[in-house]
């Protein structure tokens, strides 16, 4: 967020030494807190202390002067430039030209520079500053007369003479070599936060997670980005272009069905996907454009609305690279990826554009996928307190699936393990959104508007059981199994908004906030569901067609007291109104006594009652329901750089229309959620450290089971998580660490037996170095970077008392940047494990030879892992810094 | 004693959690085991035995064609309005491999292939008699072939039948509900009552009474062939009441068949 933040208004003891005279700088202060003041966005006066402190310079790079040779006199180059939230520069651009090659010199200097990064409310963030790039005179002792320098060239210093030193004081800048005398300016010490405005954290698993350098780490696509956060593990049965399945924190939260995904608040999760109420495709989320995600584990924040029943995740799109990047890979299995991104020079981090087309042959069977996705967002000012977005985001995507394969088959030969049982799996999708924000103060408010419109289709094709399902009905013509293909179709329009408004004053000393929203979508969704023929490919039975027109409107009140000014108790409550109008166009499948006349063999969707007597085939079946979720968050700290918190809060997720039965309130699945942690958050000169440690206790009274028969989760008992997180975080100049540990235990409240394929232990790290190289390459010092993922799962519990097998991955980058240009060569399963992703058990039937009689018992299957891929990745950056 | 310093006692907090985490189960097993089927305790060819009728048979041959066996969890019921082929209940053991099963033997004769359970209690049995696709009426395998004498009030004739069930055993059905009698429901035997608990390391054995199935063949019935010998019909069109009765005999629910499980 940011509103016309002029966040100098940031606690006074955290200002940079670069930053200009304390005198101005309480004037600015002042004006900012006054004119800021009650805001929720960190602009008062003690809010502003309290939460936010501006970037400071951590590493200088001095600049080289244009040529090699030194002037008599400092040049100063202001410099507008953008602080990431990793602490690098991006987006640097030159206020008042010096000439190109000063200039471009100071750009160069200003981009190796490392900051420890602007944060609001402990989080760090992206922030706009200005500074100025000193080329610093051999003896610069004296102030020089304001003169031009040197028309040429000056001689290089000895070798003896000291270095150029870069500093960034507020000191007249020189004239610019060869030109005018500049008019003498003083770079003013504003921090401009991008981007919208940033959530309240809610204790140690609320985690804003800054991607930075470990974007590094290879990533098949943006879902993948969620492992930053503890506990979370993803598979994926369903092919290249299906949603990732999500394990988080002891939840089979399926594709989404329990994780409320949005990007820059967009809602992603798809109501009525007759796959799963709540499917969550991340798919069109270009990685490259993620700046951050905030993964927010528990139903602890008002704002989380349907679905937020393991957590939530949201993503922040934007670019830092500026200028027109291309950028061309190619690799195994015929990989090939064409990516352009455009972030205008001068223009916002949040304003860029993107757009990429791929293709992949797939390895092993039937895993071949095509796609095309743009992003795009402009982020402008509307005069000094108001800031808006126009976003907007196109997907298509075609795959095939390898699907799930039974090991027995495996291990008697009969399939290979990257082999596929029904090669008629997979899929298509499309996504097209646009949606506008508007962010804004006014008196004592902020305000902020969203409004969003998507249009989604899908269609799905999976396999689970091969032989088993196409029973024989009385009604139906004899036949045989015909094969149990799914071919289920979603169609769906989405429209709605969000808002809130926040305030905040001073009571007992302290600094009390208020923040009163809502959310509304509404969702008009056709989804059908038949079974595919295999030897034919023509439909023979439809399962499920409905037409469901669905509203959810909630309305919510958060707070933050603060008694002490250590002690801060956030919370409030949501409620939510679900209403659901559901039209089965397909109500009658079956009749006790059907006329001879009627139906016509195999039909479907009956038109007839018990008797024979007429009835039309459809049925609609309308309800609604509320719920009220209370939630709080007790923050205590920081006590040498301690904080210690305690959540707990209720939240929802909404039935499946095909459950909708007319006037009977719609029963929700809840969830109740409690933990306690504690977080450790210093900076040691240049070493940013955070860590947090997490138990926590997780209660649902209808959770979803997988079922293979549905090709999808339906509605199951009751389940109970407890477990524990471990989280660290350690990035400086070189380095960038990410690793968490989860630990959980999930059972079922009736049996006390576990759930099975959650995974009770998550492992994973990632880590990025960046330097720069020692040597010197087209004239220009390369940057190198290395990027490593390693992720260890421990054996899942799966049905009948099995286990899985253990996971682990490591997968790897090496990229080198020089200039403009960049090479980057990514390996993923570095060590060519043969590894089952995702393993089931259930019954399946795919026979050896035409006949056979079928396996009716459960049986395991399995999702291969990736074997090891190269890819290689040429790119190219002008027009930008 | 030493007290342990807190990073210890961290450490061990750690482990017991990580241990209360990693153990658990989602209860129940899956194995395999071997299979076999066989003969009544004790019995040998001849076979012999007094039916319902006053016969006093003696068997020289009885073979039963087997293509697979299956346990289900569910309770049995005697009628199911269900035509599925299966029940709608979880397996918990199969064995879906064929054997030609000499019924006058009590040595267990192993399947083929081993079958694959669940710790699952079952309470419902299925014999499949099918030499293939259990849904394809065109099937001819033979799934009994006895020979035998039948004697009775000092008459002894020689006798000898050969059943299969395929086209043969298509029945009609009324035009609303063509797939009311799908052949698969003559070819399957259920539902058998059992009440057994498959164990790792135990062998599913399926004992074959074909006395049970001459309980109610009258063999005075039978016509005699060429030679004398009194034969079986396979056709119902056709068959005589025995016929009908040795076919109703081969798919009895009870008594004919029985499953064990044991170590």
């Amino acid at each position: 967020m940011f509103l016309s933040s002029r966040l100098g208004s940031c606690r006074l003891a955290n200002l940079p030494d670069f930053m200009p005279s304390a005198a101005k700088l309480r004037r600015i202060i002042a004006s900012l807190s006054f004119a800021l003041a009650a805001t929720g966005s960190c602009i008062t006066s003690r809010a502003a202390a309290a939460d936010v402190t501006p970037p400071t310079l951590v590493r200088e790079v001095a600049p080289e002067w244009p040529g090699g040779t030194s002037a008599e006199r400092d040049v100063l180059v202001p410099v507008v430039l953008t602080v990431r939230a990793d602490g690098t520069v991006s987006n640097v651009a030159v206020s008042e030209s010096r000439g190109a090659d000063f200039d471009a010199a100071a750009v160069n200097a200003a981009l190796d520079w490392r900051f420890e990064p602007a944060r609001r409310d402990g989080v760090a963030v992206a922030a706009r500053i200005r500074a100025v790039v000193r080329f610093a005179a051999p003896a610069a002792a004296e102030p020089p007369p304001a003169a031009l320098p040197a028309p040429t060239p000056a001689p290089p210093p000895p070798e003896s003479a000291p270095k150029p030193r870069t500093t960034t004081p507020a000191a007249p800048p020189a004239p610019p070599p060869g030109g005018a005398p500049p008019q003498t300016t003083e770079p003013e010490a504003e921090v401009i936060v991008e981007g919208r405005a940033a959530t309240p954290p809610r204790g140690a698993s609320d985690y804003a997670v800054n991607v930075g350098e470990l974007a590094r780490v290879p990533r098949k696509n943006a879902s993948e980005l969620l492992k930053l956060a503890p506990g979370v593990y993803l598979t994926n049965e369903g092919g290249e272009g299906h949603a990732e399945r999500i394990y988080l924190r002891g939840f089979d939260a399926r594709e989404g069905q329990d994780i409320e995904a949005s990007v820059d608040h967009i809602p992603v999760n798809e109501s009525g996907n007759l796959h799963g109420n709540g499917f969550a495709d991340l798919h069109f989320i270009i990685p490259e454009l993620v700046l951050s995600l905030r993964v927010l584990e528990g139903p602890f924040d008002p704002r989380q609305g349907n679905y937020a029943v393991a957590g939530s995740a949201d993503y922040e799109t934007g670019l830092t690279q500026r200028g027109v990047t291309a950028k061309y890979t190619f690799g195994s299995y015929g990989t090939q990826r064409a990516l352009v991104l455009w972030g205008p020079p001068g223009e916002s981090t949040h304003t860029y554009g993107g757009a990429e087309i791929f293709h992949t042959d797939g390895y092993g069977q039937n895993r071949d996928a095509t796609r095309g996705r743009a992003m795009a967002q402009y982020e402008g000012r509307l005069g000094a307190h108001t800031l808006f977005w126009l976003s907007g985001a196109a997907y298509s995507d075609s795959y095939h699936s390898a699907g799930l394969l039974r090991e027995d088959e495996v291990t008697s030969g009969r399939k290979g393990f990257y082999d596929t049982e029904d090669a008629h799996q997979g899929g298509d999708g499309t996504r097209f959104q646009l949606a506008a924000d508007i962010e804004t103060k006014a008196g004592d408010f902020v305000l902020y508007q969203q409004l969003f419109a998507i249009r989604r289709a899908m269609r799905l094709r999976e396999n689970f059981t091969g032989f088993l399902l196409d029973g024989q009905e009385a009604i139906q013509e004899p036949h045989l199994q015909r094969g149990d293909l799914i071919d289920m179709h979603v169609d769906e329009s989405t429209f709605g908004g969000r808002g809130w408004a926040r305030t905040q004053g001073t009571a007992l000393g302290q600094t009390q906030e208020l923040e009163l929203g809502y959310f509304a979508r509404g969702d008009s969704v056709d989804a059908t569901q038949q079974r595919i023929a295999a030897a034919t490919d023509v439909p023979y039975h439809t399962d499920t067609a409905l037409h469901s027109n669905l509203a959810d409107i909630g309305l919510y009140g958060d707070v933050a007291l603060r008694p002490l000014d250590w002690v801060t108790l956030r919370g409030g409550a949501r409620i939510d109104l679900f209403s659901y109008d559901v039209l089965d166009a397909c109500a009658v499948q079956d009749v006790s006594a059907p006329n001879p006349s009627n139906p016509p063999g195999d039909v479907s969707c009956l038109d007839q009652q018990r008797g024979g007597a007429h009835r039309e085939p459809n049925q609609r079946s309308s309800t609604a329901s509320t719920k009220l979720m209370p939630r709080a968050a007790l923050l205590l700290g920081p006590f040498s750089h301690v904080s210690f918190s305690l959540a707990w809060g209720q939240g929802v997720r909404s039935i499946d229309p095909s459950y909708v039965t007319q006037d009977v309130k719609t029963p929700f699945a809840s969830v109740v959620s409690e933990e306690a942690g504690v977080l450790y958050a210093h900076s040691f000169s240049d070493l940013s450290v955070v860590a947090r440690s997490v138990f926590f206790r997780t209660h649902v009274d209808r959770d979803l089971v997988f079922s293979e028969t549905e090709g999808r989760s339906v509605l199951g008992g009751g389940t109970t998580r407890t477990g524990w997180t471990g989280a660290l975080r350690l990035t400086n100049a070189l380095l960038d660490e990410n690793a968490n540990v989860t630990l959980v235990r999930s059972t079922y409240d009736d049996t006390h037996l576990l759930v099975p394929y959650v995974p009770d232990l998550v492992v994973r790290s990632d880590t990025a170095l960046g330097t720069d190289l020692p040597l010197t390459l087209l004239g220009r010092t390369p940057r190198g970077s290395l990027g490593l993922g390693v992720g260890y799962i421990g054996r899942r519990a799966l049905p009948y008392g099995e286990r899985s097998d253990t996971i682990v991955t490591l997968d790897g980058s090496a990229a080198l940047r020089c200039g403009p240009f960049e090479l980057e060569l990514e390996v993923t399963n570095l060590l060519d494990t043969r590894y089952k992703l995702a393993q089931y058990d259930f019954p399946s039937n795919f026979p050896a030879s035409p006949g056979a009689p079928p396996t009716l018992v459960p049986a395991r299957s399995f999702a291969a892992g990736a074997p090891r891929m190269v890819f290689l990745t040429l790119g190219a950056t002008i027009g930008g810094s | 004693m030493r007290t342990p310093n807190k990073s210890t006692r961290c450490l061990l907090a750690f482990v017991a959690v990580a241990l209360t985490g990693c153990v658990g189960t989602t209860g129940g097993e899956e194995f395999s085991f071997q299979a076999f089927a066989r003969g009544p305790e004790g019995v040998s060819a001849p076979y012999g035995f007094v039916n319902g009728k006053g016969y006093s048979v003696s068997l020289e041959r009885a073979r039963v064609h087997v293509g697979a066996l299956y346990l289900n969890r569910s309770v049995p019921t005697s009628v199911s309005a269900s035509t599925s082929c299966t029940l709608a209940g979880i397996y918990s053991a199969e064995v879906p491999g064929a054997l030609d099963v000499d019924a006058l033997s009590d040595v267990p004769q192993p399947f083929p292939i081993t079958g694959d359970a669940t710790s699952d209690r079952a309470r419902t049995g299925e014999v499949w008699l099918t030499g293939g696709d259990v849904n394809d009426p065109s099937d001819t395998t033979v799934i009994l072939d006895v020979a035998g004498t039948a004697a009775r009030e000092g008459e002894s004739h020689a006798f000898e039948g050969k059943l299969t069930i395929g086209e043969n055993r298509v029945q009609p059905t009324p035009p609303a509900e063509p797939g009311l009698k799908p052949i698969c429901k003559e070819r399957i035997v259920s539902p058998i009552a059992v009440d057994v608990t498959p164990a790792r390391g135990d062998h599913l054995t399926l004992a074959v009474e074909p006395a049970k199935m001459f309980a109610n063949v009258d063999f005075s019935e039978l016509t005699p062939n060429a030679d004398g010998t009194l034969e079986f019909d396979d056709d119902p069109a056709t068959a005589t009441p025995a016929s009908t009765n040795l076919y109703i005999g081969l798919r009895a629910s009870s008594g004919v068949y029985s499953f064990t499980f044991e170590p």
